[in-house]
């Protein structure tokens, strides 16, 4: 037997009403006895919610982990950059530490050879090339003039060949065309120090009688007039007797390492006409 | 008959979904009753009987997890699928517009029962906070529900064991 539609509903909603209304009237009567069905709903709830709810406390956990990790990650990207400026700023540090003792070095220098100086930095070298160079940020507006010698902190370097306003270019003792006057510090033994192109020199003119030992300072002898007497050339490292030549053959180390040169003292010297 | 014993696990299944699900979404900020969107489909889109039955599933289940007072949300599901069966009977109802309106509205409906349901019972006055619940939800319900009854339909059409693009349509 087929119901109408209509009357269908009507029956339907009829049932709905009256079975809210049902449930309402029972929860007025007995407000603290839930009913089994719905004792029983929360029963079945029960554990599942409390699964659910861990695992979507775990999974914002996670998530907030994730967040937190991310945090972490830009945090971590910050303190790099950090450490990153206090070691560039450590490092500037540590080179004015450098640069003061180096300084220091050629200011001692400076007060023990009583002759006036200008301290310069050395801002190219030109080692590599056939020309032994290089060049300093003081010139003759700092009243550095061409022939004046240039000292590091270790002995001489070299002397000033050309000098514009604010720019000098000194010629290393190591450049072939540089003869210096020198004395072999423990023997007095004069000779000319010139430099072989390959960042040592030979002292030449050095007699086959002379007593010559690997080790011995090499000094400037001033003999010339364009070093002051008494300045560190460098070191005998090799020497050659040769019974048929008149004068040794003598190898010498210069006591500047020019691969380091920073800062220089040229000394306003004034030569020996 | 397997349609309707599994019916109410299922039920009962979205309402601690949603219960427990949104928050994680929301940082319990705000609640999303997905439960009123499957009565409003139902209202609208299934047959009288089997309506009915998913409507006070729905509303027992709430009730039963939710409310202090049981017989609220059933009230006001069963009010919500009664007009709206009665609408569908009359208008055609498969329009987006349509469907979007109508989950807005009926959402609004809802808050509207509920906070007078609160007023009448309790004597409070929880109209401020139902605004602060329902107008959101309402929005973000209705922005979703034509996703949401393309995926009522789909199942609704698995339950009746046919494709999904079969499921009846009024």
């Amino acid at each position: 037997m087929s119901v109408p539609k209509r009357k269908k509903n009507l029956i339907v909603l009829a049932l709905f009403l009256l079975l809210t209304l049902a449930m309402i009237s029972y929860h007025l009567r007995y407000p603290e006895t839930p009913g089994l069905v719905r004792i029983a709903v929360l029963e079945i709830t029960g554990p599942v919610q409390s699964t659910l709810t861990a695992s979507v406390h775990a999974l914002r956990d996670t998530w907030a982990d994730y967040l937190h990790l991310i945090g972490l990650r830009q945090e971590n990207r910050e303190l790099k950059k950090k450490i990153d400026e206090l070691t560039n700023e450590l490092t500037r540090y540590r080179e004015g530490y450098l640069e003061a003792q180096r300084l220091q070095t050629l200011f001692s220098l400076q007060q023990e050879l009583k002759i006036p100086s200008v301290v310069a930095k050395v801002i190219d070298k030109s080692q590599a090339t056939l020309f032994k160079t290089i060049l300093l940020d003081k010139g003759t507006s700092s009243g550095v003039r061409t022939g004046q010698p240039v000292l590091s902190g270790k002995g001489v370097v070299g002397r000033i060949i050309e000098a514009s306003p604010n720019v000098s270019k000194a010629l290393l003792i190591t450049d072939e065309k540089s003869n210096v006057d020198a004395l072999i510090q423990r023997t007095r033994a004069e000779g000319i120090l010139q430099g072989d192109g390959t960042g040592g020199g030979r002292l030449k003119y050095v007699s086959n009688l002379e007593d010559v030992q690997a080790g011995d300072f090499l000094l400037t002898s001033g003999l010339a007039g364009l070093y002051p007497k008494g300045l560190i050339l460098g070191s005998v490292t090799a020497f050659d007797k040769k019974a048929d030549s008149l004068f040794q053959k003598i190898e010498v180390i210069p006591a500047s390492d020019f691969s380091r040169l920073e800062e220089v003292l040229i000394l306003a010297y004034k030569q020996k006409k | 008959m397997i349609r309707y014993l599994v019916l109410p696990p299922l039920a009962l299944g979205l309402v601690i979904l949603q219960t427990s699900i949104v928050e994680l979404f929301t940082a319990e900020r705000l609640s999303l009753e997905f439960t009123i969107v499957v009565v409003i489909y139902a209202g609208l889109f299934m047959e009288t009987g089997r309506g009915a039955i998913l409507t006070f599933l729905m509303g027992y289940f709430m009730d039963a997890l939710v409310t202090p007072f049981p017989g609220l949300y059933i009230l006001s599901y069963g009010a919500l699928f009664f007009t709206l069966s009665t609408v569908s009977a009359r208008v055609y109802s498969a329009k987006t517009f349509f469907l979007i309106s109508v989950t807005f509205l009926s959402v609004l409906a809802e808050g509207i029962i509920l906070v007078s349901a609160y007023y009448i019972i309790y004597d409070m006055n929880v109209l401020l906070t139902g605004l602060k619940i329902y107008l959101p939800q309402a929005c973000i319900l209705s922005g979703l529900s034509p996703i949401l009854f393309h995926f009522c339909r789909r199942l609704e059409g698995y339950g009746n064991g046919k494709p999904a693009q079969q499921a009846q349509w009024p």
